[in-house]
């Protein structure tokens, strides 16, 4: 139910491997929302809980795509302290 | 009338579909708990709505920069929209309180507390205690118990030297 084309509905794709979040972040482009891009970063960190280096190798996969489209991760923004 | 009537030949589903398809406003109000709202939750990260609702002048160029590649944005001006959207980051909405201290304080408060109401109570409430506990009393008990040889064996007066007349050692 939903129309999957849109970030919050899109749920079932942030828990897969990188590919498919490239893809999240394309739909977050497109529908020209930057906060959604670093709020499920910030939730892809979350969800590794005591595995960080899930979090970093996901990160390292997705560098050319953050880079290509400008979003930062949420420690450039100085949003993971808080 | 006449419509209507006709309508009904045709099946009276037709009529009240479009009543559904109007909505029922003006029929029913709208509760304010059956709308969207914000909230910061691990579970739910993208909320249905935006934190801020009424965007300043300043807020709402943002938006409009947003349109634009992202590399062009400031750091500040990348808070900002994160800011815009969310209320609390994840660091914010998970950290710990010092909450706990407060609790095991309070509780062994109550504890210290309430020994100082039960030991009122022992001395100012409770009256003498039965005569059958005094000191003279036990001892002509005990002395009876030995007489009987209550448990001679392993128990009470297997402990009672009889020929010392004394406990054993």
């Amino acid at each position: 139910m939903g129309d999957f084309n849109y970030p919050h509905n899109d749920w079932v794709y942030v828990t897969s491997g990188p590919e498919a979040k490239i893809k999240f972040l394309d739909t977050c482009r497109w529908l020209n929302d930057f906060a959604i891009a670093v709020r499920i970063l910030e939730v892809v960190k979350d969800k590794g809980g005591p595995h960080k280096e899930i979090y970093s190798y996901v990160i390292q996969e997705l560098r050319p795509t953050l880079n290509e489209f400008g979003i930062s991760t949420p420690e450039a923004l100085g949003l993971d302290k808080a | 009338m006449l419509a209507s009537r006709a309508f009904s030949l045709i099946g009276k589903r037709a009529i009240s579909t479009s009543i559904c398809l109007r909505g029922h406003a003006g029929v029913v109000k709208v509760e304010d708990f059956s709308l969207p709202n914000y909230i910061d939750r691990r579970d739910i990260p993208l909320p249905q709505l935006e934190y801020v609702r009424d965007l300043s002048a300043e807020q709402k160029a943002l938006k409009e920069k947003e349109k634009a590649s992202w590399s062009a944005l400031s750091i500040d001006e990348k808070v900002g929209l994160y800011r815009i959207k969310f209320c609390e980051t994840f660091a914010e909405m998970n950290r710990g309180s010092n909450e706990w201290k407060t609790v095991i304080g309070g509780v062994l408060f109550f504890f210290g507390l309430t020994a100082f109401i039960v030991l009122w109570q022992r001395l100012y409430v409770y009256g003498p205690v039965p005569h059958t506990l005094s000191e003279e009393w036990v001892a002509m008990q005990t002395k009876r118990m030995l007489d009987m040889r209550v448990n001679p064996i392993q128990g009470f007066s297997a402990k009672w030297d009889y020929d010392k007349n004394e406990w054993k050692k």
